[in-house]
Formats: structure tokens, sequence, C-alpha cells
């Protein structure tokens, strides 16, 4: 059973509190990690099998995230 | 090196306009011939399009799942065979971010792209996205700008 991602989170704030040197990079994919689940990755193949069910772009996607109007 | 853009790099995980040429620039970094470089931003941005797939039920939450690992493993690879540099969003880049959408009126996953761009102007070949807005603001900062969909 995967852990809540937040238990994630505290456990790496509590690391930096005690002086522990985590980078942004390290620990956001520690979040990701638990994130994912711990799923095993899948293949590029099943990967765009998947997106090619969803019905926009990937760049209509990311404009969507980045509507400012 | 070449500066990679959100919508540039998801263009690896979904088949359409664009694919086969950022595919070949995913394939030239890991093999060596390239480096490529974003901002920390972009996995943010990845992982906030994979959920806004989920929020509009267009994949199940094992669906996400699956997705989310599989970025997590190829940006840990990437990363760790120094293909790609992911730059970290500090407070000073903040600032410029700041600035730039004042000065071109872009939105803020913009302007940290672009702020991190311009701090490696002169290392960077081009900008890789398919964003119209980031196109524009890249320019006007004289950075060249590569539109894998024009590819």
């Amino acid at each position: 059973m995967a852990r809540d991602v937040m238990e994630v989170v505290e456990e790496i704030k509590r690391e930096m509190w005690r002086g522990v040197k985590v980078s942004q990079l390290e620990a956001i994919l520690r979040v990701l990690k638990e994130a994912s689940g711990g799923r095993e990755p899948p293949t590029l193949e099943r990967v765009r099998e998947i997106t090619s069910k969803i019905p926009i772009s990937v760049t209509e996607t990311v404009r969507e995230l980045r509507r400012v109007d | 090196m070449l500066y990679v853009d959100t919508s540039a790099i998801l263009k690896y995980y979904r088949t359409e306009k664009g694919t086969d040429y950022i595919t070949e620039v995913i394939e030239g970094a890991e093999a060596g011939k390239h480096k490529l470089i974003s901002s920390i931003w972009l996995i943010l941005e990845c992982t906030a399009a994979i959920q806004s797939w989920l929020a509009r039920r267009w994949i199940t939450e094992d669906v996400k799942d699956e997705l989310i690992s599989k970025l997590h493993s190829d940006f840990d690879l990437w990363t760790s065979i120094g293909s790609l540099i992911l730059e970290d969003v500090h407070r000073v880049l903040i600032v410029e971010a700041t600035a730039l959408i004042t000065k071109h009126s872009i939105d803020p996953g913009n302007a940290i792209h672009l702020a991190t761009a311009i701090r490696w102007k002169n290392q960077i070949k081009a900008i890789l996205t398919s964003d119209k807005h980031l196109k524009t603001a890249a320019e006007k900062e004289k950075i060249k700008v590569i539109d894998p969909e024009e590819k």
C-alpha cells in the first residue's frame, strides 16, 4: 500500500530541518515516485497507446494549463 | 544545448505533430550527442498535464499512476546520465520571471521557462516549444525558437 504523498513531503522537510541537503530535483522525484503508487514504469509504446485516446494535443493541454484569460 | 519546454517534451509521450522530431532529440541526448536543459518547473507542468486528463476522466486513476511512473523513471534516468539538466526555481529567478510577465504579458509558467532560458542564453542553440506565447516572447529576447510541429 502506497503512502500518502504528503507523508513523503513531511519526511523530506524533516530531513532538511536536520540539515540534510536535499536538492529540488531529488525531492520532486521522490514525491513523483510516491505519487505513482509504486508502479513499474510502462513502456513508451504503452504510454503512447494510452495517450492516443486523449482527444486534445499536448500543445493544447499545456495551453489550457497556462491560460491566464 | 537545447532548451526544452513542456509543450515540446510531452510530444514524446503522445503521437502527434512534432513527435518524431522530439523523439529524435531525446534519443540524441540519451546517446550523448547533445544536452537538453529546462526548468524544474517542467516536471510540475508534465505532472499537471496528466492530472488534468484524469480530472476530465480521459484516463483512470490507475493509468494516471502508470504515466506518473513513466515520467519519474525518464526524468530520473535523463538527469542521472546528464542528458537533461533541470534548473532549480530559486528566489532570484522568480523575480526575473515576474519582470518577464509584465514585459511580455505571459503567464507564470512561460515566464519561469523564459527566465531560465535567458540565464543560459549563451549556451543554448534554441528553445524547443510549440507554445505561441513563449515563442513570441523568446524571439523578442533574441533566442532562437524551434517549433517541433514545424519540423
